[in-house]
């Protein structure tokens, strides 16, 4: 009997309701989900990532269910929450594989995306408060290196791009400033607040480790 | 702009609609001629536009964060004769419709706990309608949380309550309640840091070498090394340690001590600002003292403070204000060194600090190279040859030197 288990990571990243759909990771989830239906297994287990949980709490639910196979697929603009999650899956199995999704294979071009480089003429065009969705595509420019709350398609690395955003939030979407700015701070400092939680950092389910020299 | 000798301020959204967005429909529209910081304006921005006029502020928790900030403004721009005062708004503050349209919610280990439209959130003032709840949570993120101290259960339950009804904000409430409990302020720094973090901008004066690296990565031996290398060709050189151990030792333990209940969580960045003010004051005393020498060598530099608060609670939005003081370093060496051989090193010493543990040691390693990274310091592997890594230090240096003497 095969067991097998495929899981996504959570989408950790925020934009203070700047972007409302990812359509790369909507893409992996259908991928995964597929995989899910169609991978010859005995019995299956499915986890999207929307659970809430850390990553320690979704692999004690995967340990629980015992898989012989464990697949975890991660949108590119995800590979931290991926990564985070399969160092979680190895503390409990052995068997993780993991594939990155870069593109989605039915991705056609729709005007309303971000682009795939930083177009200032696009950002100059975007007049209306509609929500946008961030392309079914890896950015040329990926850095995963440092973390941030931002989500790599909004280009954040890149300065004057940036400054270009924050302009255009700044006339067209001035209620999100204040959330913004927030997420900027933690985007200087180099931190995702949020994945540090994922990751099971937070402070005080900490607590114990950081006094362990004083107590 | 309006003619009023008075202006009436809303405060922006704080922490309670950035998690739940669709609160803010009960919120109401700003009266005319108000300054209505919802429309992303900061405490800079207000103080502009007011242009020297009396200024009231929506009571409320957000008001009242925009009032004490308002005035500290006010204060350090020496004009302190400008009136501030609340605004009692008689259609009341988001926070008080919020609670005068919820329903309690029956979670018998929740008494705070509130519904509107779904969504839960927390009164945790004195207009609870139960009566006042003591809490030192910052104002700022009123609703956010059931208080600061409450039983390991309640806290699982509020976190299996997040999960049920809204799993797809639940990470970011715990990043939240991260930071509210350790009584990082984050509504407070949008107010007044404006879009971007401040970053401290390079000045003439002596070349300006860090070396960075966790406990027992070999700091010492090569400052001591550079220096005499320095020296010996005939340059002044001062030396110095911004980031002392021993000060305040046994004053931040017993405040970190007192964390060990997971309820005086706010305690810890007072640990950390105890150190700030410390560099502060070596700066002072005794760095400032010293800038006419050709160099400035540092064992441990503005990176470590850096390191060490986003390691612990992931955002330390004071420490990069606090430390504007120094200069950017012309070069910063990084040694890294496996946490397992820093701690085998640490071990032959007698004590050790609260921050010497094998968690907060690989935080903080995992903190300077993303700093390394992100400022183009060279990482060093501290467990190399001596003289080799000596090699490459004094090379760097060196061309460090060739650029300072060939910029305009």
């Amino acid at each position: 009997m095969v067991r097998r288990a495929v899981l996504v990571p959570a989408a950790l990243h925020r934009s203070a309701g700047l972007v409302a759909r990812d359509l790369l990771h909507e893409a992996t989830l259908r991928r995964a989900r597929a995989r899910h239906d169609e991978a010859p297994a005995d019995e299956r287990w499915f986890d999207d990532g929307r659970s809430g949980q850390t990553a320690a709490q979704v692999a004690r639910r995967v340990a629980a269910f015992a898989p012989d196979e464990v697949e975890l697929l991660v949108a590119g603009t995800h590979a931290r929450a991926g990564e985070v999650l399969a160092a979680a899956l190895r503390q409990v199995t052995a068997h993780v594989a993991v594939t990155f999704v870069d593109t989605d294979g039915d991705y056609l071009p729709d005007p309303a995306q971000v682009p795939l480089s930083p177009d200032p003429a696009w950002l100059a065009t975007r007049r209306d408060a509609a929500p946008w969705a961030l392309p079914p595509r890896t950015p040329r420019s990926l850095d995963l290196g440092r973390a941030s709350p931002l989500p790599p398609a909004l280009h954040a690395a890149d300065a004057s791009w940036l400054a270009r955003l924050c302009r255009w939030i700044t006339e067209h979407r001035p209620h999100a400033l204040a959330e913004w700015r927030c997420l900027l701070h933690a985007h200087d400092a180099g931190v995702d607040p949020v994945e540090a939680v994922y990751a099971g950092m937070h402070l005080r389910d900490r607590n114990a480790d950081l006094l362990v020299n004083i107590l | 702009m309006s003619a009023a000798r008075e202006l009436l301020v809303v405060p922006p959204d704080g922490p309670l609609t950035w998690l739940f967005p669709a609160l803010r429909r009960h919120d109401r529209p700003a009266p005319p001629d108000a300054l209505d910081m919802r429309e992303g304006m900061d405490v800079a921005d207000v103080l502009t536009r007011a242009d020297g006029r009396a200024l009231r502020v929506q009571h409320g928790p957000r008001g009242g964060v925009v009032l004490a900030a308002l005035r500290a403004a006010l204060r350090r721009a020496g004009r302190d004769d400008v009136p501030v005062a609340p605004w009692i708004d008689p259609d009341g503050c988001l926070e008080a419709r919020l609670l005068a349209r919820s329903t309690a919610h029956p979670h018998p280990l929740l008494p705070t706990a509130r519904e509107l439209d779904g969504v839960p959130f927390f009164a945790t003032d004195d207009r609870h309608p139960d009566g006042p709840v003591q809490t030192r949570l910052q104002p700022g993120w009123w609703g956010v949380l059931p208080g600061d101290i409450w039983p390991d259960d309640a806290r699982a339950a509020w976190h299996t309550h997040l999960r049920a009804t809204v799993p797809e904000l639940a990470l970011q409430a715990l990043a939240f309640e991260n930071h509210a409990l350790a009584g990082v302020d984050l509504f407070f720094e949008t107010l007044t840091r404006g879009m971007r973090l401040p970053t401290t901008s390079a000045r003439s004066g002596p070349l300006v070498i860090g070396i960075d690296g966790i406990d027992g990565a070999g700091k010492s031996t090569h400052l001591t090394l550079l220096e005499q290398w320095l020296t010996a060709q005939g340059l002044r050189v001062a030396r110095h340690k911004i980031y002392r151990h021993g000060v305040f030792h046994d004053t931040v333990t017993d405040m970190t001590r007192a964390c060990r209940d997971g309820h005086a969580l706010h305690l810890w960045p007072l640990q950390r600002h105890a150190k700030l003010l410390d560099s502060l004051k070596v700066w002072r005393t005794e760095i400032a003292p010293t800038l006419d020498a050709d160099v400035l060598l540092f064992d441990r530099y503005v990176e470590t403070h850096l390191a060490a608060g986003t390691g612990r609670y992931h955002h330390d939005p004071q420490a990069r204000e606090m430390l504007m003081d120094y200069p950017r370093a012309d070069v910063v060496f990084v040694l890294d060194l496996p946490v397992a051989t820093s701690l085998a090193r640490l071990a032959q010493r007698t004590g050790l600090t609260v921050d010497e543990n094998p968690y907060m040691l690989q935080r903080f390693r995992t903190m300077l190279l993303d700093l390394a990274t992100a400022r183009g310091h060279l990482v060093l592997d501290a467990t190399g040859d001596v003289e080799a890594l000596q090699q490459r230090m004094r090379d760097e240096v060196q061309r460090a030197r060739t650029r300072r003497a060939e910029a305009p």
